[in-house]
């Protein structure tokens, strides 16, 4: 049958709001199979969407109840919606797969807390990243991360233990306090160009002071939200204190929401204001989160604290996009001949590519070392990094997923992350900003630093076999695995591949409107 | 109103009717696990005089009034979400008072009266991809009738959906 | 004499200011919540006089933020509720209502980790 391939985005939202409507109804016995069926279908929308989206060779369009903004709200997938929206499909699925075991009621139990809480919430969150990728209104996309918001954080309560109780509610309070930014900033918009359609904004913002508050407000909001330096500290107790399978999602792409909010926002919503000196802000604070993260993560005793700094650091890398993608000496040149819009749109298909890469490949890396983390922390009762002496003999795969998803991470070829890396050092080369090439290679070796703090002794440590007291399943090792060698083959993808970001930019439609 | 709420940005109402379900969810996960499938306990220390009286004498008005938003939010202000908003206080009125126990979290009605509103909604919604060409339009004619009923459920969907968000977590062991 | 749409617009943003300075400057969760909820408020209540004025241009009065700020509000007290709902948990957990620095964490000094 023939249909409209933009009946896909209804399916991407609708899949995993029935599924925490049926999971709430049938309970928790049978909410794990439900998540995992539509997961799977989930999987299959979400590739269907990316060669969709190839095939038409422009954005897909869906306008919710029929009508057209400014009246109505739209839905809409460009190449980088579509890529975001085939990741989390992946990774949602691979944790489903990888929590299985571990939230369910055993059959002639009554439900237990957990066996519900887990899959409805996990559902929500798959919900709410697919709205944030796909909603093409400013507020749709607020109650987009508030749902994101009030998923995450019970995820991260869900031991009930004191310490994950007080990082849960630290990490809402600055959720909250980003959201009600975010919002202020939208309602500004709204009262000054009359609508909070992106497409429409992205005609009608001008370059005053009112949008320049706006762009301040929603970009504080948002990087409260992504735990940018100086707004990091909610991340590490948050992620570090949720169950594996959840600190996974928050951290593989839970935080890369608002991030991509940040990206559409600037770069959609309004390119005009993307000038030289707020990119050069914005990349300056990426690069002091990457050097503080890396040395706090240097400086953990315990595997998941570790895990969660490097989070931080690495997140750093995607905002040096900023000023790679908007070059300084094209912005001066065409400001001259008031084409300022023009200018901002000028862009760096290398510092995009990489950027993305960067984002999936970390997402797919780190979600495989919260899970690796989780396995160790199973089998011997702890994750103290200093104890973690030949782990490697007792759970082999799992210390080989760790071991090649890091290898991604600190940008080691052939991996994903080394061709992320490569790319926006090439790019730092194209647009003769030399400083960024140091903060990325810096970077990189204290990643590998901090990485090997952990994967020497595992690999090599002394003779005598650590006290294993819990076997791990086998397959919730080959799951950890099949994400962490994602992570690396996506370093044998043809670059050329990732010019699918530049499907549907509305940057590059938007040319030439006055 | 409605004409805001229910069509041009259906979407943002739905998600709103959605958004209470996660919330819920994540108060009632701090419950301690030996607390689960048991009832939230809601109320005042010292029930007594006035807020019984109170909960005695308003919920008939206040009931009458929720319907009343609810079935004017058609072409007045109003709406599910005012009614809603209306009923669940008188709710959490009779329950302060004592005059009532909130019902045990694990309750099959309760979830199905929880989600009967979005699930309602979600519904029609995937209907008009068939019969008006798209997700969330209504087929002509039969808009007014699709968009009450879907304001009844929500209206009580809400109304459970905010009590129980003021009861909080269970903290009974189940029977 | 002023108008209402100035007046209000003064009242959200007075709002506003206060319920950003309690939400960054006060440690104590609960008055952080509040502190929210003020900041909250002042949001919708700009949404509003926005709608205002489009109903002072001549415009039937603008319905779409009257709309938006509903939702808002079932949003802001969805919220208000999971945060009070953690904050009770952790006092029954801890016997106190406040986050410290966890001394668990080798967190650098943190000039702002309330903020």
């Amino acid at each position: 049958m023939m249909q409209d391939p933009s009946i896909l985005l209804i399916l991407a939202l609708v899949l995993p709001v029935m599924g925490l409507l049926l999971t709430l109804v049938v309970g928790g016995r049978y909410a794990g199979h439900i998540a995992l069926l539509l997961m799977l279908v989930g999987l299959a929308v979400a590739a269907a969407m990316v060669v969709s989206v190839v095939r038409a060779d422009d954005a897909l369009i869906y306008p919710l109840g029929g009508w057209i903004p400014p009246l109505g709200v739209a839905l809409r997938a460009d190449g980088l919606s579509a890529i975001f929206i085939l990741t989390t499909a992946v990774v949602v699925g691979a944790t489903g797969l990888f929590a299985r075991a571990e939230f369910r009621t055993l059959p002639g139990q009554p439900e237990t807390r957990t066996s519900l809480t887990f899959w409805a919430l996990l559902l929500t969150l798959w919900g709410a990243l697919n709205l944030v990728f796909l909603s093409n209104d400013l507020f749709s996309l607020f109650v987009a991360l508030e749902l994101l918001t009030f998923s995450a954080i019970p995820l991260v309560c869900l031991s009930g233990r004191a310490e994950t109780l007080a990082a849960g509610l630290r990490y809402l309070l600055f959720a909250l306090f980003g959201s009600v930014l975010y919002l202020l900033g939208a309602v500004l918009l709204y009262g000054v160009y009359g609508t909070l359609d992106i497409g429409l904004l992205a005609e009608r913002v001008r370059p005053e002071p009112v949008t320049w508050a706006v762009a301040a407000l929603m970009t504080v909001g948002l990087m409260a939200q992504t735990a940018v330096f100086p707004l990091h500290f909610w991340l590490p107790p948050a992620h570090a204190g949720a169950p594996a399978a959840a600190s996974a999602v928050l951290s593989a792409l839970v935080i890369k929401a608002s991030l991509f909010l940040i990206v559409r926002l600037w770069f959609d919503v309004m390119p005009a204001l993307m000038t030289p000196a707020a990119a050069q802000i914005l990349a300056a604070l990426g690069a002091a989160a990457i050097l503080l993260g890396s040395v706090l993560a240097l400086r953990q005793a315990r595997l998941k604290l570790l895990i969660a700094y490097s989070t931080v650091a690495q997140i750093g890398y995607l905002f040096l996009i900023f000023p790679l993608i908007v070059r300084p000496e094209s912005v001066a040149f065409a400001a001259a001949d008031l084409y300022t819009e023009l200018a901002a749109t000028v862009v760096s298909t290398s510092a995009w590519s990489g950027g993305v890469l960067q984002a999936v490949s970390h997402a797919f890396a780190k979600a495989a070392m919260f899970m690796a983390a989780g396995l160790i922390a199973q089998s011997l009762g702890h994750d103290r990094i200093a104890d973690l002496s030949s782990i490697g003999r007792a759970l082999p795969i799992t210390v080989l997923a760790f071991a090649l998803a890091g290898m991604s991470l600190m940008g080691l070829p052939p991996s994903g992350g080394f061709a992320a890396k490569w790319l926006l050092l090439s790019a730092t080369i194209e647009t003769g900003q030399w400083w960024w090439a140091l903060v990325i290679l810096g970077g990189g070796l204290l990643t590998g630093g901090y990485l090997f703090r952990v994967l020497a002794p595992a690999l090599f440590g002394s003779r005598e076999s650590v006290a294993v007291r819990a076997p791990v399943a086998r397959y919730r090792e080959v799951v950890v695995l099949a994400l962490a060698l994602c992570s690396v083959l996506l370093g044998f993808v043809r670059l050329g591949t990732f010019d699918l970001v530049q499907i549907g930019r509305l940057a590059k439609a938007g040319m030439g409107l006055p | 109103m409605t004409g805001v709420l229910l069509a041009y940005r259906a979407i943002d109402t739905l998600l709103e009717a959605v958004v209470l379900l996660p919330a819920l969810l994540g108060v009632w996960s701090l419950a301690p696990d030996r607390y689960w499938g048991g009832a939230p306990i809601l109320r005042h220390s010292r029930p007594a005089g006035a807020l019984t009286l109170f909960a005695q004498v308003l919920p008939p008005f206040g009931i009458i009034v929720g319907i009343y938003l609810c079935w004017n939010g058609a072409d007045q202000p109003g709406g599910a979400f005012q009614g809603g908003a209306v009923l669940a206080a008188m709710w959490v009125l009779v329950l302060l008072a004592g005059l009532a126990e909130a019902p045990p979290v694990s309750r099959r009605g309760l979830r199905w009266l929880l989600i009967a509103g979005s699930a309602v909604f979600l519904i029609i919604g995937l209907a008009g991809i068939r019969l008006a060409d798209a997700f969330l339009a209504y087929p002509a004619g039969y808009a007014k009738p699709f968009i009450l009923t879907i304001e009844l459920v929500l209206t009580l969907s809400i109304a459970v959906a905010l009590g129980l968000l003021i009861a909080g977590p269970p903290a009974r062991l189940p029977s | 004499m002023i108008g209402a749409t100035t007046l209000f617009g003064l009242s959200s943003v007075v709002l506003i200011g206060l319920g950003l300075f309690g939400l960054i400057v006060d440690p104590r969760p609960l008055r952080k919540i509040l502190a929210f909820n003020l900041l909250g408020s002042g949001v919708f209540l700009l949404f509003g006089v926005i709608a205002r004025r489009g109903a002072g241009a001549g415009l039937n009065s603008d319905p779409v933020p009257q709309a938006l700020v509903i939702t808002g509000l079932v949003v802001a007290f969805a919220a208000t509720a999971l945060a009070i709902a953690l904050l009770l948990r952790l006092f029954q957990e801890t016997g106190q209502a406040t986050l410290d620095p966890e001394p668990s964490s080798s967190d650098a000094p943190a000039p702002s980790t309330d903020s």
